[in-house]
């Protein structure tokens, strides 16, 4: 069998899934450069873009963002590190983070009402409890459809390493759905001309394709038929754009890669800073693997070091860059871990009531704690926020009207965070 | 102007319904039950979903899910738009007994697209409606009259981007990632038009020349600039700027060394180079 795929297939594929059809929302109706733009920001944004990780199966609060070192019981072995800044502590694996710590907001106050795996998750990406008969759009199609694109020529959404849970456009439009990236190393797939056809060969192909398509698209002049042609043009327009080259790491060097960490989250966040850095509005990195309900402590070994190295790094990287201001840095993940180590297996359980998130750059508070728990890390004495609060929050910074209420197909009513408000002390 | 105002008052006197009489009695009717404090199984309950709908106040509030009526807007008031659902579905309202007829509907759509004015009632909390508005702080800019026509016919001509910094803000910022191209200087020109409002310049990957930083320099509002990965001239002419905060050269190069001490009093600079 052949591995060559055949021009139609390929150009499927390209505008398909190296695209999401994504590039169909080219409302403006051309991918010139310029022009002048409205914006739908309801007010100046402070973060521009954002750089959401998704820590997937319950990251412990106890062992990485709310150490207890002065009730044993729930500290279990770890050691706990200071930050640079005062107050601040982290578990003993977060290095690199804690040296980080002025650019930190901590959120110790995190608390939801789900408890299973794929209800927190969908809770924490969209902001509504899961239903039988919708499904809603996850933040970063709701910054897609509110904002449209930044970079006319790049998703305004992306999701690297993601899952096979949310997120997903819900029920917005196909072009809001985040374009995946399943393996950062690989960069876009299918986005690059066969090698086998040189280029003038290539452009003669594509020539004959338009005249052959323009009689069509005279004779049926349908929102499919346009829809098709514009994701067809505005793939081959990235083919030769030069923003493709921010899907390909090895334009970076091998020593900032390194630092990031050689594994799918390490060069999934380089990766993101690199599409931020090109003007993508919401990338999504996930980790996941954090489902420890036996030997907490031998697996954070392995676990918390491959987030230690992308987060400090990429907060570092990203402040030299002098982007920190314009980019936001969230962590969240769908509930913490039981603070009481069960015995028999060394494993800590799911735990909704009480967790931790990060927040860093996009004009939030450097070297700030917000909330607390008690002295055994169960209950959110201080300042509770739900994850409809988190998604306000982000939401606020980005520009967004947390307020405007849009209706699905279904007319029914919905708002970006749901209930949530903005978190402004984080400001 | 003046057409559409006299049209705006002769449509909502002619179509303008009534609150007390006309809209109160189907709230009362259908709604209020629920939407006030009220007792069930001898016990005292809140208004449901925080929505009280026996004040003008409680109603302009809206409750835990938003606004419930947006003036001029029935399709986005939940109020109007939630009673009007299929009866079959999971969330109308109300959602046991009767649901509004057609007639009361209309009546209420009407009223909504009308301005939603109270009138004279203001029901059991006396306070005056408050409708809300985005009530977060932002940062005081002085007011500038709306950008003209012409200014956005000028920048439509531009080959970088131009837009409000948000929505109808009379200020810009410019962006634009130029794959190394060279910024020709009279580009800048229609921007030093509107010098008093350009904030923010993002220039990535492009080459400019003494004539482009010279033009830049006249932007005095301009509060950001990033020139990262390009290739620079002497930045001498930037210091005129007095209210910039930040500079990033990220990855850029100048003809002439930028010194970090130049540059201490902005809250933020990052130096040329990697």
């Amino acid at each position: 069998m052949s591995h060559e795929i055949s021009r139609r297939d390929w150009l499927c594929r390209a505008a398909g899934t190296a695209l999401g059809l994504g590039i169909t929302s080219l409302d403006r109706g051309n991918l010139l450069n310029g022009a002048w733009e409205e914006n739908q920001a309801v007010r100046e944004p402070k973060a521009r873009s954002v750089i959401y990780l998704y820590m997937s199966g319950g990251m412990t609060h106890v062992d990485t963002f709310d150490p207890k070192p002065e009730n044993k019981e729930v500290q279990g072995p770890l050691e706990v590190i200071e930050g640079a800044t005062s107050g601040m502590r982290f578990g003993q694996h977060l290095i690199k983070t804690a040296k980080q710590s002025r650019h930190l907001c901590l959120i110790n106050s995190m608390t939801t009402t789900q408890g299973a795996h794929e209800q927190g998750d969908y809770f924490m990406h969209t902001s509504y409890e899961m239903r039988g008969t919708i499904q809603h759009p996850s933040l970063g199609s709701w910054v897609s459809r509110e904002l449209g694109r930044r970079n006319p020529e790049l998703p305004a959404s992306v999701l690297i390493n993601g899952g096979s849970r949310h997120p997903e456009r819900g029920y917005f439009e196909m072009k809001h759905q985040p374009l995946r990236v399943d393996n950062p190393n690989e960069g876009l797939a299918h986005a690059k001309r066969p090698q086998n056809i040189e280029a003038s060969r290539y452009d003669k192909r594509m020539e004959l394709l338009g005249k052959f398509n323009s009689s069509y698209e005279k004779r049926h002049q349908t929102k499919a038929v346009k829809d098709y042609k514009e994701s067809y043009d505005a793939a081959l327009k990235l083919m030769s754009s030069r923003d493709l080259e921010a899907f390909d790491l090895s334009k970076e060097n091998e020593t900032l890669k390194a630092a990031y960490g050689e594994n799918e989250f390490g060069q999934g966040c380089l990766l993101a800073r690199r599409l931020v850095e090109r003007g993508v509005r919401f990338a999504e990195v996930q980790l996941g693997g954090w489902d420890f309900h036996n030997d907490c402590f031998g697996r954070l070994e392995e676990k918390a070091p491959v987030l230690d190295n992308a987060l400090g790094t990429l907060i570092e990287d990203l402040h030299q860059r002098g982007m920190l201001e314009d980019t936001m840095v969230v962590l969240a993940t769908e509930f913490g871990r039981t603070p009481n180590i069960n015995n028999r297996e060394l494993g800590r359980d799911h735990f909704p009531k009480a967790f931790s998130g990060m927040i860093a750059g996009g004009g939030a508070k450097g070297g700030h704690i917000h909330g607390k728990t008690d002295k055994d890390a169960k209950n959110v004495v201080e300042s509770a926020m739900s994850p409809m609060d988190l998604n306000a929050t982000i939401a606020y910074a980005m520009g967004l009207d947390t307020k405007k209420v849009i209706y699905s197909p279904s007319k029914r009513p919905f708002q970006v965070a749901h209930k949530g408000k903005p978190v402004l002390e984080l400001f | 102007m003046k057409i559409t105002l006299l049209f705006f008052l002769l449509a909502s006197s002619l179509w303008a319904v009534d609150f007390e009489t006309k809209v109160l009695p189907i709230l009362k009717n259908s709604c209020v039950k629920c939407h006030e404090p009220h007792e069930k199984r001898g016990k005292p309950r809140e208004a449901k979903a925080g929505l009280r709908l026996d004040s003008a106040f409680g109603i302009a509030q809206g409750g835990d899910n938003g606004s419930a009526v947006v003036p001029g807007k029935p399709e986005e008031s939940p109020l109007y738009t939630l009673a009007a659902l299929n009866p079959d579905d999971d969330d109308i309202m109300p959602p046991k007994g009767d649901t509004l007829t057609k007639k009361e509907l209309e009546t209420l759509k009407v009223w909504i697209e009308s301005g939603a004015d109270f009138g004279k009632w203001r029901g059991v909390n006396k306070s005056e409606p408050k409708w809300p508005m985005e009530t977060l702080p932002e940062k005081d800019r002085k007011d500038l009259p709306k950008l003209p026509q012409k200014a956005i016919y000028d920048f439509k001509k531009l080959p970088f981007i131009v837009r409000p910094v948000a929505k109808n803000s009379p200020y810009l910022e410019v962006e634009w990632r130029g794959d190394g191209q060279k910024l020709r200087s009279m580009d800048l020109l229609p921007l030093t038009q509107y010098k008093d409002r350009v904030l923010r310049i993002d220039f990535q990957d492009l080459t400019l020349d003494m004539e482009a930083i010279k033009k830049i320099s006249t932007l005095e509002s301009l509060e950001v600039l990033n020139l990262t990965h390009c290739k620079l001239p002497s930045l001498k002419g930037l210091s005129k700027l007095s209210h910039l905060q930040k500079l990033n050269l990220y990855a850029s190069n100048s003809s002439s060394q930028v010194k970090q001490s130049d540059w201490a009093k902005l809250d933020s600079f990052t130096p040329l180079g990697i």
